[in-house]
């Protein structure tokens, strides 16, 4: 392939909408010798993904662009998810994080395995797979991601100051963004039950793994203060700040702020770490 | 294959007799529909015609088949090698498992307890995955040559799935199964066109109106989504693959996960024979699954279910998100899909919580299992399976 594939995709970078055609190098990869390319809109993300899309829908999704590339006998594919916020391609992308050999390769938020690399940068969620997972593959995937990622402004998402602190600051690489039932089951199926009866609202959850035990952290946030008494109601939670409340076999401690958040906790947490939610 | 040989037939006529009826009458003496009839009436859900399905007798060949409750499982850590299906074990695999579900003698034996050389057979297809977490070859290619063996003629047997096309991009083409015709509702043209020269969808001479599933729930699709829909509204068609051309099925899904529950046997079934499956995912996910099932061209043709679990997913399924895949090394098999289902289930949620997607089971991911059991579908109580473990 001799020719750059400039492609005329129109791609609106993070917040800032200006429109930049989406270039795919012909040297991005060694012997390329096809490059397909698709895009789906809103609703054509059924078509493309089936029932997956129901998942990236309830983020908020706007369109994904696929490149399917074959070079070396390799079959590589890689899909650019725009979302309808930097909070939705986190996301995705906090979900469908999973051990991750490399960390924070390109840009912060991304994780390497041997058949994938997924991050999410601004408005976007990349995922980048390859059918082979060797050592070669996986270099070739950091490549096409680098030369991705680097059309797109850098806008990282700004997560919330809560979990700065110095107790949760090792454990962001957990933290998850929740914003309905479907990220509840594929992302933190232990509080789908909590969750199950909510809507409209939006979770950040950190499982945080310490001194062999472990305990979560959530700021949950509800559209209005009847949803936010309703999800206490129907798990036999109290407005009883700070306090711990034992519902069947679990710990929870809630702590209620203003504008309808919720912080809340499962299990037994540190008290430095309690008097830091109650401050907050 | 005639309307005389057409088993669905008097089903057909039946079920349209009926749903014209509307008084679920003498029906109601019986407790279990009684009880299958109160969750259909749920008024939390949109109403469906399930109700309207389950007035139809039974046949010999009804789910949840020859072996209700039965399921072998055969496990092999042999049987993929460096992340590829062995073909040799797989083909082993089956057979074992053939032989320990019908206690036959030999194999063909086995396997003409369930098929016909006369009989139009499909392998029904998981295809979603593509190349890398479809129903594997190794597998497929071992149920051909077991019917082949058993004197099934190439000429009779099927791969088929919703989608001709993805079974194409998974490797299900001409060149790899000569002789075996590969056919799907939702077709294209070697242009890549879904429309013929009328401008008409070709997977609308794929459906057979005559068979619906009713839910009060609309589909609306733009220009670019309809032909993997094929229809907009609130009914879904059954394929004419299913109700007109094939006798038997054979159903060989893949080991996977959706969400915390899985995406086995009856959702490969239940979403995989209808049109516009888009507007069933949010508030019947289950519920489709179990009650497309129960209507008589699925219930009565499908005679054996082969679970690929090679190689399968433990997250991000239906989708194959490469991470995620994983070796189950094992193969499940029985004719009562709820079953086989419920054994599958068991396989992936181990696995979740070794890998620590989740904790401890999630009761949501068996509802639909549970309610298929109630329709009348097979055993979903895991005390009351009688589960045949074969260890290579």
């Amino acid at each position: 392939m001799k020719n750059t594939l400039i492609l005329f995709l129109f791609l609106f970078a993070g917040n800032c909408f200006a429109q930049q055609p989406f270039v795919l190098r012909d040297d991005v990869l060694p012997d390329i010798t096809s490059v397909n390319t698709r895009l789906f809109d809103k609703d054509g993300l059924w078509g493309y993904i089936n029932g997956g899309a129901d998942l990236y829908l309830e983020y908020g999704f706007e369109q994904v662009t696929v490149f399917d590339i074959k070079a070396g006998g390799i079959d590589y594919k890689a899909d650019v998810y725009r979302m309808a916020s930097p909070e939705a391609a986190f996301g995705i992308f906090s979900i469908s994080r999973f051990k991750c050999q490399e960390s924070a390769r390109i840009t912060p938020d991304d994780c390497l395995t041997p058949y994938q690399y997924i991050a999410a940068k601004g408005n976007f969620y990349f995922s980048i797979s390859n059918s082979s997972g060797s050592p070669e593959a996986q270099v070739h995937l950091l490549a096409i991601a680098g030369n991705l990622l680097e059309q797109i402004e850098n806008l990282s998402i700004e997560k919330p100051s809560l979990f700065n602190y110095e107790m949760l600051g090792p454990h962001l690489s957990g933290l998850k963004y929740i914003s309905g039932q479907l990220g509840m089951q594929n992302g933190f199926v232990r509080w789908e039950p909590l969750f199950q009866q909510s809507k409209n609202y939006t979770a950040w959850i950190m499982p945080v793994k310490q001194d062999g035990s472990i305990f979560y952290v959530a700021l949950v946030d509800f559209s209005d203060s009847a949803d936010m008494e309703t999800f206490m109601q129907k798990n036999g939670l109290t407005a009883s700040n700070g306090l711990n409340q034992v519902v069947g076999n679990k710990i929870y401690t809630l702590f209620i702020k203003q504008n309808n958040r919720l912080v809340l906790t499962e299990g037994v947490i540190p008290e430095s770490l309690r008097d830091y939610l109650e401050k907050f | 294959m005639s309307t005389k040989d057409n088993p669905s037939e008097s089903g057909r006529r039946n079920f349209f007799k009926l749903a014209a009826a509307g008084s679920l009458g003498a029906l109601m003496a019986s407790t279990p529909l009684k009880k299958v009839l109160a969750q259909v009436q749920d008024p939390e859900k949109p109403a469906t015609n399930i109700a309207d399905a389950l007035k139809i007798p039974k046949t010999e060949t009804s789910m949840p088949g020859k072996f209700p409750g039965k399921v072998v499982k055969v496990f092999d850590a042999q049987s993929v090698v460096e992340d590829k299906p062995v073909k040799t074990a797989a083909y082993q695999m089956l057979s074992d498992a053939m032989l320990q579900l019908t206690g036959a003698a030999t194999l063909s034996e086995a396997w003409l307890m369930f098929v016909q050389p006369h009989e139009k057979i499909g392998l029904k297809l998981n295809p979603i995955g593509g190349k890398l977490l479809s129903s594997s070859h190794e597998v497929v290619q071992s149920v051909i040559e077991q019917l082949l063996e058993a004197g099934i003629p190439k000429e009779n047997i099927v791969l088929w799935d919703r989608r001709e096309f993805q079974l194409h991009e998974a490797g299900f083409t001409a060149d790899a199964y000569p002789g075996i015709a590969i056919t799907g509702t939702e077709k294209k043209d070697a242009d890549g066109s879904y429309y013929n020269k009328e401008g008409k969808l070709y997977s609308e001479e794929m459906i057979d109106k005559d068979w619906f599933y009713f839910a009060d729930v609309d589909g609306e699709y733009d220009d670019y989504t309809l032909p993997y829909m094929v229809n907009a509204g609130k009914y879904s068609y059954f394929t004419k693959i299913l109700t007109q051309d094939l006798d038997k099925i054979i159903n060989i899904p893949i080991l996977k996960n959706a969400g915390s529950s899985i995406t086995l046997c009856l959702k490969n079934l239940g979403y995989g024979v209808i049109t516009n499956t888009g507007r069933l995912h949010a508030k019947l996910w289950g519920d489709t699954s179990a009650e497309v099932c129960c209507f008589p061209p699925v219930r009565d043709k499908v005679v054996l279910n082969v679970v690929d679990g090679l190689r399968g997913c433990y997250q991000g399924g239906p989708g194959a998100n490469p991470q995620y895949i994983c070796n189950y090394n094992t193969l499940l098999v029985g004719t009562d899909a709820v079953a086989v289902d419920r054994i599958g289930y068991d396989i992936v949620l181990k696995k979740r919580i070794e890998e620590g997607i989740q904790q401890e089971d999630s009761p949501r991911g068996r509802q639909f299992m549970e309610y298929a059991a109630q329709l009348g579908l097979g055993e979903a109580d895991i005390e009351k399976i009688d589960l045949v473990e074969v260890i290579k």
